[in-house]
């Protein structure tokens, strides 16, 4: 099942291959009968050449559409598409240098393994020799050399999944656009087989566009993050960017757990720090560039940035409720501050519901964002 | 990576683009389709309402509804009583089939059906011989005397005609219900009969209800039992056929045709867009449990009687035209004589190869625009597809009797297009290919109602991301359409081919204005024998001919096999 | 957009539907010739075959045919005509009939001398080639039942006994129907408001109209109904055919007769071939084919065979029928039959 090591890497030898992606402007709007409802509100983004760029927000916040634009399957309202500097808007999906891998596979029954995967080898009417290589290359840099004439419905899930890529891979395409290829398969296997798709495209150095809602799945497969939400933008970023410095509340919320506590920012620094006034305590943390002061902020604190004392700390409070997940503890606090979330990695005993604890912060994992405006 | 915040588009703008750039190709099709949607049903009923709209057609309109309205009487109770009768029975047959256990039920499933692989008029024949004034068993066994020509006779043998209709929708429905349901209703402490009438029965109205519709409109419509069986109850079909076959007054026939039309366009509609919308059946495709035969008595006692009951009138009908096709005069002079075959085999030869040849082409013909429409439906005008898919069911919704009518108008004489000829005449004797062309529209028109719903519903199942996967590969349209879509959908395909084939040898409603002396069918010339009274005749023709709606039946159910095998294989 | 297709669609259909309706005026229809001969054939099915078959074999020229009621004939020459080029059987006066419509093409055939006035038109329009009268065809197990005697008198038919038991053909559809309509007519002295009532009393006893002449004696034979308005023919052919109650009795006050006649149609693609099947079915050779058919309608040549059971026809008392004034007076007689008579609703 697994990928062999030593397989050679038959679409490795992209030195002439581009695949720098822009969108610009592209805005996709679906008229039904009444209204018009935006999908894609103004996307504008530049992809570099073999970069992993996941597009990543809660469903129908425009990423599958965003993908299926690109992919050709829809057609922007207005924007543009570029592939290497030219238009792509106009030229028909089946034309476009970029393969997908689909959520559902889309592996064609009526066809076995090999098949499938020389498929798009015979529309391009490659030669009967040439054809055998590559789609015993893709077979092999995937892992699934052993099932050749298996139908996909005799395959397991994450084997018709090593299909799926295995079809997309033998195109040698410009792009390759995942469309959430792993929410079908069980969370063992998940983790299993990002880790494998992540390491052929790093091998391949094909560009990939990769759809999905889960955000670990996201920051362990990415160079890029693309969060979205509601048709727009909301920050694009590598993982711990996103992660660390979350350019909206939205985006903190979205990814990981992050407790949010409204201050006053008394102060801005030049090192990009600010200082606000928390009920209780005056704290110095990194901050947005839009922070200034004497405004409203919002706090962002991540859950594992809070460490739980004995009374003492920036705040105390009571627990109301704890849950052991064996590498951590699941606390909920409640404060002045508000009730806050708390992942605890410490080894000490599980604290008790009622106990009154005090709770210690990471100044570096605490981020001060603008106070939403009403 | 680079981030952009340029400013904002106007982004109120309205969608100019909205789908994606289409191929060529797709246009192809869609003018394949619009073209012969127009030729089959458009060009037809246009003519048609335009004959029934002049003076004369507007007399027999008036006429219709004012001095003599027997006829439009007649032929609403006529349609009321048949669907009636006709849901209830295919209800139980499938009820029973669905929920009770009890031997030979795959029989009776292919002796329910049996009735739909027959010409119409097989069942008046028999009945006439069997349960007729003087018939066998009413007269001769249990010596009464009963008068089956009129409103009675007619309910029975076209409530036989077309449960079948109604038996494979109710049970389809029944079929699909989530056997969980039964098990939740009963692990609430319902009994059985309270299932019945509360569960299983709310469940499947609207596939009662669409199959009363169904048999209404096809009981209003069929021609050839009232002027066999009819005695003096005159239905507005009937009238249709004196009109033209009698009068020659075309006029008056298409005005009436018209009165026809109206009420089967509405029923039609009620049933596609409102029965259909109130399916509260969820096909999941996976039961979530197995289903558990129904053993209350009180429950099978009577459905079972009932399903008894029915089923020995086919066997008995059956009977009596296997039995009728070897005797000289069933009834009268039952000696055993070969004489009725030696007649089929004599004057019926070129009807039976006629109809054969004619099947051959049209059944394929029609599963191909109905997968083309399909096609267009479900992949590529999701919106404006209704209105197609509206269309190609026309087949359906449009009266035999006015089709056919349509057609003779149409077809009898070339057709032009801003003054030029476009068409030779395609009906009657003297046109090319003397008038098989016109009669196998007829076929293709009726074959595509039913081919397209087994289609879409295929197709509707096949998850689009399989064809963009290979559009994805570089597949273009139309390959993609050939190399993956056809072969998805290929059980649907012989479906299609399998029902086109079984309508267009069993139909004569539809043709009867339009067959010609060169193009014999075999259901006209079965009417002939029928309207003669040549029973014997009729019986021998009928049994040759279900024995061939059976062998095409066997061999597409054959490829079927072999195609779904490879594909599991 | 999408109704902008929908629009375009309908208004593509719609200018399709308008322009499509007919040929423009002065349009070359003429149909081409042909080796084949169409025969339009209003006889029985086995007896238009074995006629077909023979004149092929006589005469090399390659025959087909349709069997169709005169009715039906004149409605199918009215929608087109070509598709025939020759009309073979029905009665006269429907000849008569298509040849005021325009649709015959007079032809006197050479052998036309040999046959006796009654069954020649003057002017060519039809020839006769057999002949039957109208009857009285009943089943006597039947009649018995209801202690009744086969009719002699067209009042018989009016028995009150007979409710719902007599057949009678569809005067629209059936040539016999319009005969019966028309013998009555002839009886009453012309009077078409007698003639009706006459049929409105009947219609008390009649089961069904049926769309073919021979449809009746079938229904007789069965026992479906006591007496059928028939064909002395169709009655003999079927008693002999094993329908043994049957009984053939006539009008004492003098009944109708049909001569089936041929002609030949407009627009016939092969005028020829035509032409020679009306001077073959007038010759003595193929006359004589009747009787091994077996067609129980008598042939108009003297001196042709007739066959062992056929009604010889010279003994039928028979009225004076006007064949130019049927014709005349037929659409008239359908359409009261129509209107007053068959749409009558009887309580059953």
């Amino acid at each position: 099942m697994t990928p062999s090591e030593s397989s050679p890497v038959a679409t490795a030898n992209t030195g002439s291959r581009a695949g720098a992606l822009e969108l610009r402007h592209v805005t996709k709007a679906f008229a039904t009968s009444h209204t018009v409802a935006t999908a894609v509100d103004d996307f504008t983004a530049t992809i570099e050449p073999g970069q992993f760029v996941t597009l990543l927000g809660p469903s129908g916040c425009g990423k599958t559409t965003t993908l299926r634009m690109i992919a050709g399957f829809e057609t922007p309202t207005s924007g543009e598409i570029l592939l290497d500097g030219a238009s792509m808007v106009s030229v028909p999906p089946n034309r476009r240098p970029m393969s997908m891998v689909f959520q559902s596979y889309a592996l064609f029954p009526n066809l076995n393994v090999a098949d499938n995967i020389s498929f798009g080898l015979r529309v391009k009417r490659v030669a009967k020799a040439e054809r055998i290589r590559r789609v015993a290359a893709a077979m092999e840099q995937v892992g699934i050399a052993e099932y050749v004439k298996r139908y996909p419905h005799e395959l397991s899930g994450g084997q018709q999944q090593r299909v799926a890529l295995a079809r997309a891979l033998v195109m040698e395409p410009k792009i390759l656009l995942f469309d959430e290829p792993l929410s079908n398969l069980d969370a063992k296997l998940r983790e299993r087989m990002r880790d494998e798709i992540k390491a052929i495209q790093a091998r391949a150095g094909i560009t990939s566009v990769f759809v999905t809602h889960d955000q670990s799945e996201a920051m362990t497969m990415s160079d890029v993050i693309v969060v979205m939400n509601r048709g727009r933008i909301e920050q694009i970023g590598a993982p711990h960017e996103v992660y660390r410095r979350p350019a909206t509340r939205f985006v903190a919320a979205f990814l990981g757990k992050a407790n949010f506590v409204d201050a006053e920012v008394t102060a801005v620094h030049p090192d990009s720090t600010a200082t606000v006034q928390l009920p209780g305590i005056r704290l110095t943390a990194p901050c947005h560039a839009d922070v200034a002061a004497g405004r409203r902020a919002t706090v962002m604190i991540r859950s594992e940035a809070v460490r739980l004392t004995d009374g003492c700390g920036a705040v105390t409070g009571t627990v109301t409720t704890a849950a052991f997940d064996g590498a951590i503890t699941q606390y909920r606090v409640n404060t002045e501050w508000g009730p806050l979330q708390v992942d605890s990695t410490g080894t000490e005993t599980p604290r008790q519901p009622g106990s009154t604890i005090g709770c210690e912060l990471a100044n570096d994992q605490v981020w001060i964002l603008p106070g939403e405006q009403a | 990576m680079t981030t952009s915040t340029a400013a904002r588009t106007n982004t109120t703008q309205t969608p100019a683009r909205t789908t994606v750039a289409r191929d060529p190709y797709v246009w192809g099709v869609l003018a394949i389709v619009v073209v012969a949607i127009i030729g089959l049903h458009g060009l037809p009923v246009s003519k048609l309402i335009a004959a029934g709209l002049t003076p004369e057609g507007l007399a027999a309109i008036t006429r219709a509804f004012t001095a003599d309205l027997a006829p439009l009487w007649n032929s609403l109770l006529l349609g009321l009583l048949v669907a009636l009768l006709g849901t209830v029975v295919g209800f139980l047959m499938a009820y029973a089939q669905v929920f009770l256990s009890f031997p030979g039920k795959r029989v009776l499933h292919w002796l329910t059906l049996l009735p739909m692989i027959s010409p119409p008029f097989a069942v008046a024949t028999a009945m006439i011989t069997m349960f007729g004034r003087r018939g066998i068993i009413t007269y001769h066994l249990l010596g009464l005397d009963f008068t089956l020509y009129g409103l009675q006779g007619l309910v029975i043998v076209l409530a036989m005609t077309f449960t079948p209709l109604a038996y494979l929708n109710i049970r389809a429905m029944l079929e699909n219900m989530d056997p969980s349901l039964f098990e939740a209703a009963k692990a609430l402490g319902a009994s059985e009969a309270y299932i019945l009438f509360r569960v299983t029965l709310p469940m499947v109205t609207p596939a009662l209800l669409a199959s009363f519709l169904i048999l209404f409109v096809e009981a209003v419509a069929d021609l050839a039992n009232p002027l066999v069986l009819g005695g003096d109850f005159r239905v507005l079909a009937s009238e249709i056929y004196f009109a033209v076959a009698g009068n020659g007054n075309v006029s008056a026939a298409a005005g009436l045709a018209l009165i026809l039309l109206l009420p089967a366009l509405g029923v039609f509609c009620v049933q596609k867009y409102w029965a259909a919308r109130k399916s509260v059946v969820t096909i999941t495709g996976k039961p979530t449990g197995s289903r558990v035969d129904v053993t209350d008595h009180g429950i099978t006692i009577p459905v079972l009687a009932v399903v008894t009951l029915w089923t020995a009138l086919i066997v008995v009908l059956y009977g009596a035209i296997a039995v009728g096709g070897v005797t000289n005069i069933l009834g009268v002079d039952n000696t055993i004589t070969g004489a009725h075959y030696e007649f089929v085999a004599r004057l019926g030869s070129t009807a039976v190869t006629t109809t054969l040849w004619m099947t051959v082409v049209a059944a394929p013909v029609g599963a191909l625009l109905a997968v083309l429409i399909a096609w267009l439906v479900v992949r590529q005008f999701p919106r404006f597809g209704r209105v197609l898919d509206f269309l190609g069911m026309l087949g359906s919704a449009i009266p035999g009797t006015v089709l056919g009518l349509g057609f003779a108008l149409a077809y009898a004489k070339p057709t032009w297009l801003f003054g030029i000829q476009i068409l030779p005449a395609l009906a009657g004797g003297v046109s090319v290919g003397a008038g098989a062309i016109a009669i196998i529209g007829v076929y293709v028109a009726r074959a595509i109602p039913t081919g397209q719903q087994s289609v879409i519903a295929s197709l509707s199942q096949v998850n689009p991301q399989i064809e963009e996967a290979a559009t994805s590969l570089g597949a273009s349209v139309a390959h993609t359409m050939r190399a993956v879509t056809l072969p998805l959908i290929n059980p649907a395909i012989l479906t299609a081919i399998m029902y086109g084939a079984t309508r267009s040898m069993t139909t004569i409603t539809a043709i009867i204005f339009i067959t010609t002396p060169q193009t014999k069918v075999m259901t006209s010339q079965i009417l002939d024998e029928v309207d003669a009274g040549r029973f014997g005749n009729a019986f021998a023709y009928c049994t040759v001919l279900i024995g061939l709606v059976l062998i095409v039946l066997g061999v597409t159910t054959a490829a079927l096999r072999l195609v779904t095998r490879r594909k599991s294989a | 957009m999408r109704t902008k297709i929908a629009a375009l669609m309908a208004a593509c259909s719609l200018a399709v539907t308008m322009s499509a309706c007919s040929a423009p005026e002065g349009a070359n229809t003429e149909a081409p010739t042909s080796q084949e001969l169409n025969i339009a054939c209003s006889q029985q099915e086995d007896f238009c075959q074995k006629i077909t078959a023979a004149f092929e074999a006589a005469t090399g020229i390659k025959s087909t045919y349709v069997r169709l009621g005169a009715g039906e004939v004149l409605a199918r020459l009215q929608t087109s005509t070509g598709e025939f080029d020759v009309w073979s059987g029905g009665q006269a006066e429907n000849h008569l009939k298509a040849n005021d419509r325009g649709f015959v093409v007079p032809y006197i055939s050479t052998n036309a001398g040999k046959l006796d006035a009654q069954y020649n038109d003057a002017k060519g329009i039809w020839s006769g080639f057999y002949t039957d009268s109208v009857g009285f065809c009943s089943n006597t197990k039947e009649l018995a039942k209801l202690g009744l005697d086969a009719p002699t008198s067209w009042d018989d038919l009016l028995a009150p006994q007979l409710k719902g038991q007599v057949s009678m053909a569809h005067p629209a559809t059936a040539g016999l129907g319009y005969m019966a309509l028309f013998t009555i007519n002839t009886l009453k002295g012309g009077d078409q408001a007698a003639t009706i009532d006459y049929f409105k009393k009947l219609n008390t006893n009649v089961m069904q109209y049926s769309k073919s002449a021979a449809t009746g004696t079938e229904m007789a034979g069965r026992g479906e109904v006591a007496v059928s308005i028939a064909f002395d023919s169709d009655c003999v052919k079927a008693n002999k055919a094993g329908m043994s109650d049957l009984k053939l009795t006539y009008p004492a006050e003098g009944t109708g007769y049909e001569v089936g006649a041929v002609s030949i149609l407009k627009d016939a693609r092969n005028e020829d071939g035509a032409k020679k099947y009306m001077d073959w079915i007038l010759t003595k050779q193929a006359q004589d084919l009747y009787s091994s058919v077996p067609s129980f309608a008598a042939p108009t040549l003297g001196d042709a065979t007739l066959g062992a059971d056929v009604p010889p026809q010279n003994t039928v008392k028979k009225v004076d029928w006007d064949t130019r004034k049927a014709a005349d007076q037929r659409e008239d007689f359908i359409k009261a039959f129509g209107d007053q008579v068959a749409s009558e609703t009887k309580a059953q």
